[in-house]
């Protein structure tokens, strides 16, 4: 039996081998098509529902399968993409936009305003998602198809941004969803599609899903009726591949089975690959604004001179050069890559003569309440906690810092009475515009969510940022917006620490990659070439 | 028959105490998972509507009966994070971690017990030097060093096997008929995608085997050892009995008995504990699945999953009690 067990066992041994000999290498990598990009991510699973998607790990999927009415520029309000045209009532409640007419569907139907209508609605009525953007703003039943290239839009309130926000609506096949529509809660509309959307797409976006593994790989494929036309030179491909290690995305990178790795790798990473042949680190400043919230309503943060003294004793420059990895200097809420940012604010420096001099005017005495810093376990989140406890040390200032889960965090952090003294938190922006830079998080109306955090409130700061929202026009609302800040740099809302660097790591062969400052658009695959 | 049938009951009511257990656990623990799953911008409305789609805002007794119900029904619910139905989902990554499972425990066997044999028989010759060494290393190096270390030589380096996934993305998978790649591979008599298949197999198995097969052998050589210094091994020798026969008829089967516990409680880890191997070679499993499901503290996903690992270790263990009742009649007899 010994040897029939042994001879098995060489036979095991020896197929092995022999495979090991016959799996080529063009076989045994990933090695795609020259046509074909390949993602590396270590995010997580995700969704092909634009109206469930919230995150960098769905907008990849869903920007390059769907499109919107309009698409995030750089530095500049938005331009349209299935949108020809647009225009606001006078009092910024009625907003109209003409299709373009040449839009196909992946099933080859024409996208009509009808497709319009039942996607604004989906999104409202499933609410989940960025639906919150809307939240109070649009009714289900308020977006009217006026004739099958024509849509209009009737809010509840002047808004301005509300073309700013449309960059994360996006448009489903009616038709298609309908077809495939399963009971639901949803009256006659069943479940609105969503199983159906599950394993399928139902876009006019230049791409479509071809297959997909859960947590582990999607392949999208070129829509060939897409109205762009395709060249030899972009991709006809895109493959994500979720990667959890590290060190396994750097080889897939450098072996070149991969295109590109994504922003949520250690910031070493990117470091130990620039120089590296045939790979370059894409750095840009980013719309993600590090912000420290304080509690304005709890003592010692109710008082305006202490919160002074606290962004005096901060040392910026360690947080942005070394923890943060070269982050610009935050002069307030505003990224410096945002439209609106105001580069005249001149914000806080580190002095600590100063911030003593301002504790001397506070009526809070150092030492007479321990600070504390509850944060998620993620991010520079300990470091920075640790360099603003050893900064408050030296100016006399007791601080703890305690690690809890997100769940718990954003739950403490929605209510002043157990919303921590200091909550660190990186806030990325949605859409192009700096309302969720300032109304999202200092007007009262947001007390409740985290990004507001610091329960700040002001009256004339608030009537001003309303003033903002009701203003069409981008130049004169952006004005509004900018006047405001000051006015919260001035009341010391917030520890504003640094605007953060995007980074990206991808191949040379990889052209025409921009980061467009908003959360995955950079991940527009159409647009790149090889 | 009567020994099978009080296994399995006694199997079913672990089961239930399990299910109970991990229901309790689940909802103690802190956070809020709804928070998690709609992302940070969510509003407090949001959040009471997806509590209420998900029957979070019933009382526990009424959330314990759904979760049976759903069982039997083979409706686990539907994931916080994916929004998928976590059924789907398991029948996705559940022939993966089978396939990866008997794959690695077939190895871990196939060479562990040959090696503990040989070792034992040849005591404190180089044979049994080499041996101990592999398996000295096989527990000492730990196994995500060790998936990164044969990754960056076999994959990057020498360009043999592949460094990640169950098959490349440019191959389409055999028809679905078991959930093995392999397997269905072969049912369509597929020799070309089998040999790919398997080529990303070798990999995490070689990495996941590595462990158990030297605790196999240390094992099997530590009882060999004890069984071959008994008086009727002796009495064999002395009567003429050919040592080949009776090292493999006798002295392995009598010794084999502790070697097989730990081979039944290997195939749960395989199953639910190779989340590391997973990780790192991107094989989309239960283990990763699971431990995924337990940072988004996905409630519907985390029960699932320790539900199906417990089975797991559960099924496995009965099988081995029935096992023992075949190496060891005495078990089965004293039973009646």
């Amino acid at each position: 039996m010994l040897n029939r067990l042994l001879r098995s066992v060489r036979t095991v041994l020896a197929t092995a081998f022999v495979v090991a000999l016959v799996a080529p290498a063009g076989i045994a990598v990933a090695g795609h098509g020259s046509d074909t990009f390949t993602i590396a991510t270590r995010l997580t699973d995700s969704k092909f529902d634009p109206a469930f998607h919230f995150a960098e790990f769905d907008a990849v999927n869903i920007l390059n399968m769907y499109e919107g009415l309009v698409v995030p520029v750089k530095g500049k309000p938005p331009t349209g993409q299935l949108a020809e045209s647009w225009q606001a009532s006078p009092d910024g409640k009625v907003w109209t936009f003409k299709l373009r007419n040449d839009v196909a569907f992946h099933d080859g139907a024409k996208l009509t305003a009808n497709d319009v209508v039942y996607s604004m609605d989906r999104f409202l009525t499933l609410g989940k998602g960025y639906s919150s953007l809307l939240k109070g703003i649009l009714d289900v039943g308020n977006t009217k198809a006026l004739d099958a290239s024509t849509v209009q839009f009737t809010l509840n309130n002047s808004f301005g941004p509300f073309v700013d926000v449309l960059v994360q609506f996006y448009v489903v096949n009616s038709a298609l969803l309908k077809a495939n529509q399963k009971a639901g809660d949803f009256g006659a509309n069943g479940d609105y599609g969503t199983d159906y959307l599950l394993s399928h797409d139902a876009g006019s976006g230049p791409y479509k899903l071809d297959s997909f593994v859960p947590d582990r790989r999607r392949v999208l494929v070129a829509h060939g009726g897409y109205r762009g036309g395709w060249t030899d030179a972009q991709f006809k491909r895109i493959v994500i591949e979720i990667v959890g290690e590290t060190a396994t995305a750097r080889s897939l990178l450098t072996a070149g089975d991969v295109d590109f790795v994504d922003q949520w790798q250690p910031l070493d990473f990117y470091k130990n690959l620039k120089g590296e042949a045939g790979i370059h680190v894409d750095e840009d400043p980013d719309n993600k604004l590090y912000v420290v919230q304080m509690n304005t309503t709890r003592p010692p943060f109710d008082d305006v001179n202490f919160r002074k003294a606290v962004l005096h004793a901060f040392d910026y420059k360690t947080a942005n050069d070394i923890i943060l990895g070269g982050a610009i200097k935050a002069n307030g809420p505003v990224p410096s890559a945002m439209p609106g940012y105001d580069p005249s604010i001149a914000g806080y420096t580190y002095d600590v003569t100063k911030a003593k001099a301002f504790l001397a005017k506070s009526k809070y005495k150092p030492g007479e309440i321990t600070l504390n810093w509850d944060y998620i376990k993620a991010g520079a989140h300990e470091e920075m906690g640790l360099l603003l406890q050893s900064n408050l040390k030296a100016v006399g200032i007791d601080m703890q810092i305690t690690a809890e889960q997100w769940p718990t965090l954003s739950k403490n952090a929605a209510d002043p009475a157990t919303a921590p003294h200091f909550f660190p938190v990186y806030n990325t922006a949605k859409y192009p515009t700096p309302d969720a830079f300032t109304y999202a998080m200092y007007h009262p109306v947001n007390h409740g969510q985290w990004q507001a955090s610091a329960h700040f409130s002001d009256a004339a700061i608030s009537k001003l940022l309303e003033e903002a929202r009701a203003t069409p026009d981008s130049a004169m609302r952006n004005g509004k917006y900018g006047e405001a800040t000051k006015m919260i740099v001035d009341d010391a809302a917030s520890l504003w620490v640094g605007y953060t660097i995007h980074r990206v790591a991808l191949r040379d062969r990889v052209k025409n990659y921009e980061n467009k400052g908003l959360m995955a658009f950079d991940l527009n695959v159409y647009g790149l070439r090889h | 028959m009567r020994f099978i049938f009080r296994r399995m009951i006694e199997l079913a009511v672990v089961m239930f105490g399990l299910s109970v257990l991990i229901f309790v656990i689940s909802r103690v623990l802190p956070g809020d998972p709804v928070r998690f799953a709609l992302g940070p911008q969510a509003t407090e409305e949001q959040i009471a509507q997806l509590s209420r789609e998900m029957g979070l805002d019933q009382p526990l007794v009424v959330q314990y009966w759904r979760l049976i119900k759903g069982l039997f029904q083979g409706d686990l619910g539907v994931s916080l994070t994916t929004f998928r139905p976590i059924a789907g989902d398991l029948a996705t990554f559940l022939p993966a971690s089978l396939e990866l499972a008997l794959f690695s425990m077939s190895l871990a066997i196939l060479v562990g017990v040959p090696l503990g044999v040989m070792t034992a028989v040849h005591r404190n010759s180089s044979r049994d030097y080499i041996g101990r060494a592999v398996a000295f290393s096989g527990v000492a190096i730990p196994v995500f060093w060790f998936a990164l270390l044969v990754q960056a030589l076999l994959s990057f380096q020498w360009r043999i096997f592949p460094p990640l996934g169950r098959i490349d993305a440019d191959v389409r998978p055999p028809p679905h008929v078991t959930g093995s790649f392999l397997i269905d591979s072969l049912l369509v008599f597929d020799i070309g995608l089998f040999f790919h298949v398997l080529s990303f197999l070798i990999l995490p198995a070689v990495v996941l085997a590595a462990s158990p097969m030297a605790m196999i052998l240390r094992l099997l050589r530590a009882s060999m050892i004890d069984e071959m210094g008994k008086d009727y091994v002796l009495t064999a020798r002395a009567n003429g009995m050919p040592r080949n026969l009776l090292i493999h008829k006798y002295v392995l089967r009598n010794a084999f008995s502790a070697t097989l516990t730990i081979i039944g409680l290997l195939f749960g880890f395989f199953i639910g504990g190779a989340f590391i191997v997973e990780t790192v070679f991107s094989w989309p499993g239960i283990g990763r699945y699971g431990v995924r499901a337990l940072q988004f503290k996905d409630f519907n996903a985390i029960i699932a999953v320790t539900l199906l690992v417990g089975l797991a270790y559960a099924a496995a263990n009965t099988v081995v009690a029935v096992l023992y009742g075949w190496l060891d009649p005495r078990l089965r007899l004293g039973r009646r």
